[in-house]
């Protein structure tokens, strides 16, 4: 054995000095196997006694790993193991060495094991607490102990006098580490109340005397630091406890000492106290009852507090600024009624202006000070009380009209009005200072781009934040804080004080965000015009070419002319629109950074009012050039920008004037691209190909976004009168500029002249949309095509495309069209096209299930609309029927989808002919199409998954819903034919299928059905439903 | 005095501890009606991109709406409608299974952990639960393709610099 230790002595230390990984992990293998071996105890016991620490810290260890394992579950070997501990905590704590040379880590380990062996054996030691302190007194074992209740003030007094300071330590220490012990691991449920029950019963009303009489006789830093750790682990435990069980502490002498130790003269004690109470109301304010809450409200708000304030600021103490802020929140938060009653008397004015202060704590938000911020959820949360928690406020003040409603004492009314009113005026007020307070602290500081990235980005958060806040006070303050801030800027105008007028802007712009042309006052509009009366945007405009020195200040000029969307639509707004856009046309084109703010503000202005900026559309000409021909532009903003000046070119009555700005569009859209397509076919370099790809594929989506731009925003009646009309059909009939056929060229070029243009797919998209975008619209227009033209498009691609990645797109284009042209299309062609690109393509569209998917929505579209153009022809339509039975087998959601939506439509068919139903109700009465739709509807409804389910269903009931005679017929020959298949694959048969069948005939196809077929899909899965 | 459900408490409630701790980046506020009151039962909320993902440098906004049943039932949360996502519906509602109450919706779900959800679902589609199809079958078939879409939607959403 002495052997075997002296080579364990030697592991452990290599252990702690290896810097090998591998060795390390070698090492650690082999001590976990001694630790888990038999000897273990005796190992721990010889490494404890060796002299190093590494050594003892590891015997300690393994006693840890041993109670952990659960190996002592009788009586005797924990009460020998807790002598054991105790035995070697007598020898550390005597050891000079231990306490004052570093090895305080192993005294915390054996406290820490313990405390384990407490846990597991609380029913029998009921008082760990007095075992130490005996022990440490008799410097000897003392265990069991002789007694367990430990109160008498004297008799703790006794023990403290009589104990050196040290050993106090140990014995606050001792009691913290067991409660920790506590709160880390579970007990199971009965254990727990009864530990939770002695602990309550010995060990609290020990320590606690403990703690309150040795407080008495130290007040050294190291003293109540230990002191207020271990407090605090208290407080912890306890709100654990009473959650856990039904306990109750009482901590009020605990927690009036904690909060008597912020007035300290120590800074390092004030600042842990501070901590530490802060904590204490975090973890559980019920235990800070009235007495404290008025000690604390005395200290904060007193002398002291002003004081410390003073103290903190003259030393630029953030750090304990941020503490002390933290405090005074979590105490306020607590009770934040309480406080907003405070605002109607005067006498309580010092509270906020002491609070007030704290906000305004000097020094650069984040960087330095993190009060303010704190204080912005405090000031959002007070805000509450005034905005949404007004009524709750008012009754607990009595203010209420309703408060009483016997009572119809005039005095009484007038003096509920008068308190009203000074509530309202002092909470405006306070909120004013409030707003003024964070005004200057979002300012942007100079030197910003100097400053770390992180702190840029989380100063943005915190300005965001502050608007926030001034968007929940803004009920409180309304309208003098906007002149404030309007006026404000105009002030700052005259001196170019970019930094005051950028915050001011700021604000406005959080205020403006949640106004709409219908809510806004004259006063908010009155102030936007005095802003733009300012020479604002002129001011700004000056910047653009300087450096970014004054980024922000634009930045913010365009939220804020993005913010206030509303006012475009109004008549103030109309005279300065010539302005502003010129701004942000400039804004845009000057330098890149501004271009994705500026591009989405002239987006919007556009769409709020084309009609307003006809005028303006010679002004967009020099940039929607620039944005065609500049390669450098990015796609969203080029797309953006072409959208806003076709949603202009939309709102010109004439269409003369509509299509030759149209003509100059499409021909610079033109000529551009089939320029770059030229290139692109000689350019051999990918890079240079790839970025000539990307340039013609955001041109193509300019054309789709014109499309949609051009879109009718209302009714055509509510647009044009009936002379007007007659004009614009005429005029877009006849197409004198030919603009259809330079549309169509376009698509020519994009899909057919270079080879690896024709298959791609962001293209197709582009192009379908802009086919479908004339497909809903009411009248002749310049993306209103001719139907034949739309299908000879789909034909050509369908002979020319070599990959079939943009089948889907063109079934889906052909679905539009037949959904709005299916009243003159003529069947013959549906049957030709439909040959063609299905019946053809079958072997194709059968390997991709995006493919089978998207033509079975072709399909559902037809019957959806005219089902005749399918119906009547045998040959094709039976093979249509074939592919929509076989595929039930599918797994994919969106073809099952599909299939839902053949059937039903098929079945209801009620967009059907008479002929059409003739037809298909004989397919279904006559032929074997019921009984293979039934059979193959179950079948694979067995096997697909549950999300699935509901494809079937569906599908079931309505075959039950339309056919009741023939469905009893093919269910009873679908479960006999399936029961055959499964007999014969070796399969459990499915049960009681005749009674399923009985009632899903009785259901009718119903709602009533769902449950049912659901119910009896789990039953024949063996699946148990797993929602209650 | 006014009476409130449980519904305007829970939210009342998911708005303190929404203030109190919410990651960095994120937005979340109950919207304004035209009297200047507030909706608690609509709100705007931003999704910023997570860094290293196609999705970073943007912040997504979406709208959030608490029915009479939350927090039994779960709110209803959309991006824009049209948004380019496999898991995002046409109309923009999000298929994610915390959102769902035949899934995995518990009352005791909190606001931040919708968010944060949703933040993660925004890079990591799961392609087993389909809501869209142009989307979707790109994922599935064209990842280059699809990578392209999401840049370019990101661009649009994009933070200002």
């Amino acid at each position: 054995m002495e052997n075997d230790i002296v080579h364990i002595v030697q592991l452990v230390e290599e252990l702690y000095s290896s810097r090998d990984a591998n060795n390390v992990k070698l090492i650690q293998k082999q001590l976990q196997e001694i630790q888990k071996s038999d000897h273990a105890l005796i190992v721990a016991d010889n490494l404890l006694n060796q002299e190093s620490l590494n050594c003892k810290f590891f015997g300690a260890l393994t006693y840890s790993v041993n109670l952990n394992l659960n190996k002592f579950d009788n009586l005797d070997s924990l009460n020998n193991i807790t002598r054991n501990l105790l035995q070697h905590l007598i020898s550390l704590i005597n050891d000079d060495k231990i306490i004052n040379g570093g090895g305080m880590f192993i005294i915390k380990k054996i406290f820490s094991n313990l405390a384990l062996a407490y846990m597991m054996n609380h029913s029998n030691w009921l008082n760990p607490l007095v075992t130490l302190l005996s022990t440490i007194m008799n410097n000897q074992v003392t265990y069991p102990n002789t007694i367990e209740t430990l109160e008498d003030d004297d008799e703790i007094l006794k023990w403290i006098n009589a104990m050196p300071e040290k050993f106090t330590h140990l014995v606050m220490l001792f009691s913290q580490i067991i409660v920790e012990e506590m709160m880390k691991r579970e007990l199971p449920n009965n254990n727990s109340v009864t530990m939770h029950q002695t602990t309550h019963d010995y060990l609290f009303p020990t320590t606690e005397k403990f703690l309150l009489l040795s407080c008495q006789k130290y007040h050294e830093e190291q003293f109540l630091s230990l002191w207020l750790q271990c407090s605090n682990s208290w407080i912890q435990y306890c709100s654990k406890a009473e959650f856990d069980t039904t306990i109750r502490y009482q901590l009020t002498s605990l927690i009036s000492f904690m909060i008597s130790l912020i007035a300290s003269q120590e800074q390092e004690i004030l600042s842990l106290a501070i901590e530490s109470v802060t904590e204490a109301i975090e973890i559980n304010h019920t235990f800070i009852k009235i007495e404290q809450r008025l000690q604390l409200d005395s200290i904060i708000f007193g002398n002291w507090g002003l004081q410390y304030i003073n103290y903190i600021s003259n030393n630029q103490d953030f750090e304990s600024a941020e503490k002390f802020t933290r405090l005074i929140i979590a105490f306020l938060n607590v009770d934040m009624l309480k406080l907003a009653k405070l605002l109607i008397t005067d006498e309580n004015d010092f509270k906020f202006e002491f609070l007030l202060n704290l906000t305004g704590f000097q020094g650069l938000p984040l960087e330095e000070e993190v009060v303010s911020q704190d204080m912005i959820d405090f000031w959002n949360e007070f805000a509450y009380s005034f905005t949404t928690d007004l009524s709750v406020l008012k009754s607990s003040l009595k203010l209420n009209d309703d408060d009483d409603d016997d009572n119809d004492d005039n005095e009484e009314n007038e003096s509920k009005n008068d308190g009203l009113r000074k509530l309202d005026l002092k909470a405006q007020h306070l909120f004013e200072r409030v707003i003024l307070t964070y005004w200057n602290k979002i300012h942007v500081p100079k030197d910003i781009d100097s400053l770390e990235s992180s702190f840029r980005d989380e100063f943005k958060i915190y300005r965001r934040d502050v608007g926030d806040l001034i968007d929940a006070c803004y009920p409180i303050v309304k309208h003098p804080i906007f002149h404030q801030l309007v006026n404000n800027i105009i002030s700052s105008i005259d001196n170019s004080n970019f930094a005051d007028i950028e915050a001011s802007l700021f604000l406005i712009n959080s205020i403006c965000a949640d106004f709409s042309d219908n809510s806004v006052d004259d006063t908010i509009l009155n102030g936007i015009v005095a802003i733009f009366d300012s020479k604002l945007l002129e001011l700004v405009s000056l910047t653009h070419q300087s450096n970014d020195k004054f980024q922000y200040v634009v930045y913010t000029t365009i939220q804020f002319l993005s913010s206030i969307e509303w006012f475009y639509k109004l008549e103030q707004g109309t005279p300065y629109l010539s302005q502003i856009l010129n701004f942000l046309f400039d804004s845009m084109i000057n330098s890149s950074s501004y271009q994705v703010t500026s591009s989405k503000a002239i987006s919007q202005i556009c769409n709020e009012c084309r009609l307003s900026l006809i005028e303006f559309l010679p002004n967009f000409e020099a940039v929607i050039t620039e944005m065609i021909n500049n390669v450098s532009v990015e796609s969203l903003i080029r797309q953006r920008i072409i959208n806003s000046y076709a949603s202009i070119i939309q709102g010109v009555k004439n269409p003369i004037t509509q299509g030759d700005s149209l003509f100059k569009l499409f021909d610079l859209l033109d000529k551009r691209s089939f320029e770059v397509i030229n290139q692109l076919q000689t350019t051999i370099d990918p890079e240079q190909r790839d970025q000539m790809k990307d340039y013609l594929t955001s041109i193509i989506n300019c054309i789709s976004a014109i499309g949609k731009g051009m879109q009718l925003p209302e009714d055509v009646e509510d647009i044009y009168t009936n002379e007007e009309l007659i004009i614009v059909k005429n005029y877009w009939t006849i197409d004198q500029l030919s603009i259809h056929s330079k549309i169509l060229n376009i698509i020519q070029n994009f899909t057919m002249l270079e080879e690896s243009m024709c298959d791609d797919l962001s293209i197709m998209e582009a192009v379908v949309d802009i086919f479908k975008s004339g497909l809903t619209e009411p009248i002749p227009g310049p993306f209103v095509f001719d139907q034949e033209s739309i299908i000879l498009f789909i034909e050509m691609k369908f002979d020319s495309l070599k990959t079939s990645n943009s089948y889907p797109l063109l079934y889906s284009l052909y679905g539009s069209l037949i959904t709005t042209c299916h009243s003159t299309i003529q069947p013959e062609n549906v049957v030709n096209l439909l040959n063609k690109i299905f019946v053809d393509k079958l072997e194709i569209i059968e390997q991709d299930p995006d493919i089978i998917q998207s033509s079975l929505s072709l399909f559902g579209s037809i019957l959806q609309s005219k089902p005749s153009l399918i119906v009547n022809d045998v040959i094709l339509f039976e093979l249509i029927l074939s592919f929509a039975i076989r595929h039930l087998n599918s797994q994919e959601r969106f073809v099952l989808k599909s299939l839902e939506l053949f059937w039903i439509k098929l079945i209801n068919l009620r967009k059907g002919s008479r002929q059409d139903t003739v037809i298909v109700k004989r397919l279904f009465n006559e032929t074997q199409l019921g009984n293979l739709l039934t059979f193959n509807s179950f079948k694979y409804m067995f096997e697909t998954s549950r999300s699935n389910l509901e494809f079937f269903i569906e599908i079931i009931k309505i075959i039950i819903a339309k056919y009741p005679l023939m469905s009893s017929k093919w269910l009873n020959e679908t479960f006999l034919k399936l029961n055959l298949e499964r007999r014969n694959s070796g399969l459990k048969e499915i049960e009681s299928w005749e009674l399923f069948v009985k009632k899903l005939i009785m259901s009718r196809g119903t709602r009533g059905a769902n449950g049912l077929i659901k119910e009896f899909w789990l039953q024949v899965n063996g699946l148990v439903e797993y929602i209650s | 005095m006014s009476v409130r459900n449980l519904c305007d408490e829970r939210i009342q409630q998911e708005r303190k501890n929404w203030r109190k701790d919410h990651p960095f980046g994120f937005y979340a506020k109950p919207v304004k009606a035209a009297d200047g009151s507030l909706d608690l039962r609509t709100w705007v909320a931003g999704i910023p991109g997570k860094p290293q993902t196609l999705f970073e440098n943007a912040t997504f906004p979406i709208t959030i709406s608490f029915s009479e049943e939350y927090p039994a039932k779960p709110p209803k949360v959309k991006f824009p409608a049209g948004f380019y996502h496999p898991n995002v519906y046409p109309s923009g509602t999000i298929c994610l299974s915390i959102l769902n109450e035949d899934q995995d919706w518990r009352p005791a779900i909190s606001l931040k952990q919708i968010l944060l959800g949703i933040q993660e679902l925004l890079d990591t589609p799961n392609p087993k639960s389909p809501a869209q199809e142009p989307a979707w079958r790109i994922f599935q078939k064209d990842k280059e393709a699809y990578k392209k879409k999401i840049i370019e939607q990101t661009k649009k959403y994009a933070n200002p610099k």
